[in-house]
């Protein structure tokens, strides 16, 4: 059972990438990363991954929002499943409660640093299936 | 030698604050109420003098006199109700206009009075302690020169002849000896300057603590910024590396778990359990310290049934080991305006002790009243419980009772303390009732704004 599947991580906390990518790749999926939002947007354009994990806060407050948008608005992006992490709780007025962001965050998940690891492949497999 | 006593530059704007237009305003409506009195005692006065003393009053000018000041005073009151404060120098022009008719009333009275004859002059004294309250410095001088000028003028003029003299006593003719008359002058011009004087220190020195204590005041709200802000950037600094170091260790012991010794494992496990110690207090500060930054917390309409229905299942999620009976009996889709951050942190701290400190398979009851102009949320637990003596300490900043830590090893004591903050800052209130063993009950009140 081989999966092929590209996982781009954007967050600017290496050793959190090294960590991420540890865990992904031990789930045997590729893993790409990218140190911020823009360098992100160029990637996920380029190399089209399957699924996108974005940091919200990175350099400077809501790049990570930022950059939900415009991947969003790309149309060679814009179907590809993100999931965001955060680790800066409600301070953001952003609630992580999906029912009531739906409609504002443009985005799929929404988890807290630290995630648990077995729970964020779960996660990632809502949207990757394996395939057969 | 430098002054030390002297305000700095940027203070001289608050010490100066304090003649603004309302102010002055204010004093003119404060002035205007003592004037009422002034009238009251002064028509006391004739009346007793007269019919009591039998002195030989001419009532028919008194009454005039008097009657014109209470018009005037009428006058006063009618246009000073209500109206916004106008510009610095109007007010202060219309508070002088005030103290220098008051000057000429009282100088009226004396005269009709019997002038010198009277110790009627006394009242200039009041009107000076009066201006030094008003006013400051050189207006107080001022005043006191004119209450000098209007009674030298009215003893001089009697004396020589120029004004009509009004006896009051049978026997006052040794009161118009110039020997006496220099002297009532001279004592008269020296006591009040000197009363001016005296009273004017007294208030200025009044008005020099009032300031200095208002510039501590905002000076101990600035401190008080400081440090929460010093507080917020601790926490936001050691959040991501704790992140980092925690996630570290969850993917190494979930991934790596066969390969570990036992050793390395029971090492590793003990090492996630302290950081996740350091991590919940790390958010708790943040929490503390949340709607302090310059980002202000949005006041916004809540669906409170949703955000309760939302932290049931987060709550069931986190403790899907203790398998909880979270009950509620909550209106649907109960909406308020409120800080759903606030609000969210509120409901789901005093959900989540209650679960935390009750066995596995517990029941926790959480039930929402909607009166009139507030709403109350009842949260009833069947766990440990709290003594009597603790109860007062439980909303204390790290207190976590003798129970509690032998129930759950780790926790931060902050839960009870942010929830009290937040409840007062939404302007609502919390009560508990406990019995040890048998479980807590908590109410929360609070306001409802449509």
């Amino acid at each position: 059972m081989k999966n092929t599947q590209t996982i781009l991580i954007i967050d600017d906390d290496i050793d959190l990438v090294e960590i991420l990518r540890v865990n992904l790749e031990h789930n045997q999926f590729n893993v790409l990363d990218a140190q911020s939002g823009e360098h992100g947007i160029k990637i996920a354009n380029e190399l089209s991954p399957d699924l996108i994990i974005l940091d919200v806060m990175m350099g400077n407050l809501d790049e990570g929002f930022h950059t939900a948008y415009a991947l969003r608005q790309n149309p060679s992006t814009q179907f590809i499943p993100i999931v965001m992490l955060t680790a800066i709780g409600q301070e953001t007025g952003y609630s992580f409660r999906p029912e009531k962001d739906e409609a504002f965050l443009p985005v799929d998940e929404f988890l807290e640093k630290p995630v648990n690891p077995e729970k964020l492949v779960d996660i990632i497999r809502k949207y990757l299936p394996v395939s057969a | 030698m430098r002054n030390i006593v002297s305000p700095p530059p940027e203070r001289r704007n608050i010490l100066s604050s304090y003649t603004s237009p309302e102010t002055l305003r204010d004093r003119s409506n404060w002035y205007i109420k003592l004037r009422w009195i002034a009238i009251l005692i002064a028509g006391i006065f004739v009346f007793s003098g007269s019919h009591i003393l039998n002195l030989h009053l001419h009532l028919t000018y008194l009454t005039w006199t008097l009657g014109l000041l209470l018009i005037f005073n009428i006058g006063y009151f009618l246009t000073n109700k209500k109206r916004r404060a106008l510009d610095r120098i109007v007010e202060l022009g219309i508070l002088k206009f005030q103290m220098v008719m008051d000057l000429f009333f009282l100088t009226i009275l004396m005269h009709l009075t019997g002038g010198v004859e009277n110790p009627f002059s006394f009242f200039y004294f009041i009107h000076v302690v009066i201006s030094s309250i008003i006013f400051k410095g050189k207006e107080v001088y001022q005043i006191a020169f004119l209450a000098i000028i209007l009674f030298s003028l009215e003893v001089l003029g009697v004396q020589f002849g120029l004004l009509n003299h009004f006896h009051i006593l049978s026997s006052s003719e040794h009161l118009h000896d110039p020997v006496y008359i220099y002297m009532a002058l001279s004592v008269f011009c020296f006591v009040i300057l000197f009363t001016a004087f005296l009273a004017s220190n007294v208030t200025s020195r009044y008005r020099v603590i009032r300031d200095e204590l208002i510039h501590k005041q905002k000076q101990l709200i600035v401190a008080d910024q400081a440090k929460l802000d010093f507080f917020r950037y601790v926490a936001h600094e050691m959040k991501s590396p704790i992140v980092t170091i925690q996630s570290a260790l969850d993917t190494v012991l979930s991934l790596y778990k066969e390969s570990l010794n036992e050793k390395a494992d029971d090492l590793l496990s003990r090492s996630r359990d302290r950081t996740q110690q350091v991590l919940d207090t790390v958010k708790d500060i943040v929490d503390m310290t949340q709607g302090t930054d310059e980002k202000p917390l949005q006041f916004a309409p809540c669906n409170v049934s949703l955000l309760i229905q939302n932290i049931r299942e987060s709550l069931l999620d986190e403790y899907a080991i203790k398998q909880p009976n979270i009950d509620l009996r909550i209106p649907d889709d109960f909406e308020m305006k409120t800080y759903p951050e606030l609000l969210d942190k509120i409901i789901s701290n005093l959900l989540s002790n209650a679960i935390r400190y009750s066995d596995d398979n517990c029941q926790v009851i959480l039930e929402l009243i909607k009166n009139n102009h507030e709403m109350e949320l009842i949260i009833v637990d069947f766990g440990i419980g709290i003594s009597e003596y603790e109860i007062p300490m439980i909303f204390d900043d790290f207190y976590r009772t003798a129970k509690a830590r032998e129930k759950e090893k780790i926790g931060t004591g902050l839960g009870l303390a942010i929830v009290k903050r937040f409840i007062d800052k939404l302007g609502g209130s919390i009560f508990v009732n406990s019995t040890l063993n048998e479980g807590t009950t908590f109410t929360v009140k609070l306001p409802i704004h449509e």
